[in-house]
């Protein structure tokens, strides 16, 4: 849910933007409303969360959600609000949320100069299995469909002079609705874009207080109207890690102030004549194990449920060095329907993971959707680790 | 004899100059019809397509554009409201409500029926065309130039067009498309209903885009509404911006 000091500063804004200019306020909005049903089916042998007792993973869950765009504008202001509402049931138990995903309030200050506040999604680049080059969403939802990723709480004073390049400075507030104490707080991020005819890329620095600084950078390249190259790469120390080493006797230990990694994502994908699109992503992970270095893990955290806790609690964001992600899906663009086709693969430990999401329009205001997930390997092997499968099924209804 | 000699050369000079006009003033001229070289335009696009019997779901999109770039949000059917459509140049992102980052777009991902993404943007065949005057032909009873087109750069939506410009209102009445190869991709005749106030001008401006397919009987109208002219600031084609 949105702080009470935002929501007063936002409506602060507001107010005095309306006074100041007596112009109308003009408002449209739309939105979603989502009605779907999880399964889930966790490893019995699994070593990191044996029996379920540790993640605790719940088997069959059902969602409805809300998800609504409301905006409003006078002449220089613009504002933006995606609330959600959820009510959720977890093997009978109800929950229910409600908090705003997204918002931002905008104006332009001169025909290049622009300010903004608000919850802002800090995505970009075009890799689909994890983004390398940003520290807020490495994991950026796109193998999930359904997932909505919510916003970080940004103030951005941005420099535009032409639809070429852009400057903007960030002042980070907090990670918004998904909340981790001090996380990002009082943080800045600095990002430039460039776009030419037939490519578009980026850099940015972030910086939080008392954490090393970030560096990333992400270009993609087209070659005619077939070929898409791109790359994205961040380097970064994150504040803790939990290491692997190979002798087994060691226990599991949280290291303050390790060494700085670099990671990076290579992609290449083809637009076939069609519309439908295949990409091939190979992602080196630097903070993820070796082959030696992730058996000894599995073997650590198997030894007692304190280690696998441990392991499943503090290990890295992936376990392992190098992933190869292929991607098959229908035109995006096309009106009746969707379709994507993913496969993920583990070259450390050899383990893979297949993904079908589908969406058929089913009017004019109605589609359906499904996604299962099918981890191919053992209990041992990073994929397979957690989880059996997993499916989710809904319909979809726009407002 | 000597002002017979004047009048007979005038008569040259004036039949050359009719025989083969400036192409490219021509092509800069028409261009302003169809939102090219203004300062920015602001229009909504009603997208109809019908492959053989088969009617498709109508479309709805806002779209702002200026010389080398473009963002269309759809309005409509419901189910893609919100949607938008980024082109700077020839990368093209796409981005809706919901979703966690901008999809790149090939330029073979096209929006709907014949309609090229290109085709609901300005257009900017000055810019993106050397042109040549190859003829003249009565089309509906109106004298037009044909001009010949050939691409500039690669970030056009086509190799060649063969381009019948009318001569007294100096629009662009109809359009083939071509290949590399040569070969006929598409059709296209415009229509002119709207009017935009322009350097103190009102000049006719594109009502109408029908586009036919050469191959199948495929084709796709683009109704345009509510145009206005006025300069867009960058900040509104910054793919930050428009998630």
């Amino acid at each position: 849910m949105i702080s009470k000091k935002w929501a007063a500063s936002m409506l602060c804004v507001i107010f005095a933007a309306n006074a100041a200019q007596a112009t109308e306020w003009r408002g449209d909005w739309d939105g979603d409303l989502y009605g779907y049903v999880d399964e889930l089916r966790p490893r019995g042998d699994g070593i990191l969360n044996p029996e379920n007792r540790i993640a605790r993973f719940i088997r069959h869950s059902s969602r409805i959600e809300m998800r609504l765009n409301l905006r409003a504008a006078t002449r220089d202001w613009r504002l933006a609000l995606r609330p959600i509402g959820a009510l959720q049931w977890d093997a009978g138990k109800r929950t229910e949320d409600l908090y705003l995903s997204r918002w931002q309030l905008s104006r332009p200050l001169s025909q290049t100069w622009h300010v903004r506040a608000g919850r802002e999604l800090l995505t970009w680049g075009v890799a689909q299995f994890r983004s390398p080059a940003n520290p807020f969403y490495f994991d950026n939802g796109r193998s999930k469909p359904t997932r909505e990723l919510t916003g970080m709480d940004v103030m951005t004073l941005a420099w535009v002079p032409n639809v070429r390049g852009s400057i903007a400075v960030t002042r980070l507030m907090g990670r918004g609705h998904d909340e981790e104490p001090g996380a990002w707080r009082n943080g800045h991020l600095i990002r430039g874009e460039l776009r030419g005819d037939t490519w578009a890329g980026g850099g940015l620095w972030a910086k939080q207080p008392g954490e090393a600084f970030f560096a990333g950078l992400y270009l993609q390249c087209n070659f005619g109207d077939e070929v898409l190259l791109y790359g994205e790469a961040g380097s970064s120390r994150p504040r803790q890690t939990l290491p692997s080493t190979h002798d087994l006797t060691q226990p599991f230990v949280i290291e303050d102030a390790p060494t700085r990694h670099g990671s990076m994502l290579l992609g290449a994908a083809y637009t076939l004549d069609n519309g439908q699109n295949l990409a091939v992503e190979y992602l080196h992970f630097g903070q993820g194990f070796s082959a030696a270095k992730s058996a000894a893990y599995a073997v650590r955290a198997s030894t007692a449920p304190t280690t696998a806790a441990q392991a499943f609690n503090e290990g890295p964001l992936l376990l392992n060095r190098d992933y190869l992600h292929l991607v098959w899906q229908g035109n995006p663009m096309e009106a009746m329907g969707y379709w994507r086709l993913m496969l993920s693969h583990n070259l450390v430990d050899s383990g893979s993971e297949a993904a079908v999401y589908s969406e058929i329009a089913l009017g004019s205001r109605a589609s359906g959707f499904a996604l299962v997930v099918l981890p191919v390997g053992n209990a041992r092997q990073e994929f397979s680790a957690l989880l059996t499968g997993s499916l989710t099924l809904g319909l979809k209804l726009a407002l | 004899m000597r002002r017979w000699i004047l009048l007979a050369g005038l008569l040259v000079v004036t039949f050359s100059v009719h025989a083969a006009p400036d192409a490219r003033v021509l092509l800069k001229q028409s261009d302003h019809s169809r939102g090219g070289g203004l300062p920015g335009i602001i229009w909504e696009i009603r997208l109809a397509t019908r492959e053989g019997e088969k009617q498709g779901e109508p479309q709805r999109l806002r779209v702002k554009a200026i010389t080398d770039a473009s963002v269309a949000v759809t309005l409509s059917p419901p189910r893609f409201q919100g949607a938008k459509l980024l082109q700077v140049g020839r990368n093209m992102w796409l981005t809706k409500p919901g979703l966690s980052k901008p999809i790149p777009i090939s330029p073979r991902q096209r929006m709907s029926g014949q309609a090229a993404n290109g085709d609901i943007a300005a257009t900017n065949y000055a810019n993106d065309y050397d042109a040549e005057w190859v003829g003249e032909e009565v089309l509906n009873g109106e004298p037009c130039y044909i001009l010949a087109l050939h691409a500039l750069h690669k970030r056009t939506t086509y190799d060649r067009v063969r381009y019948w410009v009318s001569a007294p209102r100096q629009v662009g009445v109809r359009a083939e498309f071509y290949s590399l190869s040569g070969k006929l991709i598409k059709s296209a005749a415009f229509e002119y209903g709207n009017h935009v106030e322009y350097r103190g001008r009102r000049i006719p401006f594109i009502s109408r885009m029908t586009i036919r397919d050469a191959l199948i009987d495929s084709e796709t109208v683009m109704e345009f509404g509510e145009v206005t002219v006025q300069g867009i600031p960058a900040f509104e084609f910054d793919i930050g911006q428009t998630q």
